[in-house]
């Protein structure tokens, strides 16, 4: 059976400059420390931190000369690890950070509005393969067509402007769309973002 | 917010630090310092 070397002549002997009593302390309780802060934090990372800060407090406080032995200092440790822990939930409830859990990620309620690269380059190319085909109708369809759409005018006042009657620019405007499809048919256009 | 015992009673899990954890700390404690002058400790940490 291998010998253990109590944890106070491990302390007593990294105080006094062996810097390998330290390693065989870690590496002894690491499991016990670590499980134990994870216990309360729920995170691989924050357990990380909290048990690298606990043994920067422990070595800052051996070096000092500080520690006084009791012949605890695995349950010294878990105090410090625990404070370090109220620490870590003192800080978040001050600066709360919300996570999407499996169940609900909040991206999937609040979306981007813009158009990625891709779909702005599509929507750009569709926009100018429109206008090219919007050139082709005939004028009077054409105007009735831009107003409409793109100068965003009522009919009534597309037919003060044009000078015809709003059935007349009404029948432009359907004239207009029905060619316009035509046109697409015809050269095998997909207008789809 | 309520509360759900229902699920996820134990997430208990033995976890290790990992080695470059370890490592950090060992060289941080090589690397501190500590000296004493009139009463008073001074930390040094050389890298």
């Amino acid at each position: 059976m291998e010998l253990q070397i109590d944890d106070s002549v491990l302390v007593k002997d990294y105080i006094k400059g062996n810097e390998k009593a330290l390693e065989v302390l870690i590496n002894r309780h690491n499991q016990r420390i670590s499980s134990f802060i994870y216990s309360k934090v729920l995170d691989k990372d924050i357990t990380q931190d909290i048990f690298q800060d606990t043994f920067i407090k422990v070595i800052n406080t051996l070096k000092r000369g500080k520690y006084s032995e009791e012949g605890k200092f695995l349950p010294w440790v878990m105090r410090i690890s625990h404070n370090l822990v109220i620490d870590h939930f003192r800080r978040n409830k001050r600066m709360p950070k919300f996570e999407g859990t499996d169940d609900f990620n909040i991206f999937s309620v609040i979306g981007d509005q813009k158009l990625n690269v891709e779909k702005q380059m599509i929507k750009d190319q569709i926009d100018s393969d429109l206008n090219v085909m919007i050139e082709e109708l005939p004028e009077d369809q054409k105007e009735v067509l831009v107003m409409r759409i793109y100068k965003d005018m009522s009919f009534k006042e597309i037919s003060e402007n044009t000078g015809v009657s709003i059935n007349t620019a009404l029948g432009r405007m359907r004239y207009a769309l029905i060619n316009l499809r035509k046109i697409i048919d015809k050269n095998n256009i997909v207008l789809t973002n | 917010m309520e509360k759900i015992y229902s699920e996820n009673q134990s997430k208990c899990k033995l976890t290790k630090a990992n080695s470059e954890t370890i490592a950090f700390l060992m060289s941080y404690s090589k690397s501190l310092q500590i000296v004493e002058c009139n009463n008073m400790q001074f930390e040094s940490n050389l890298n």
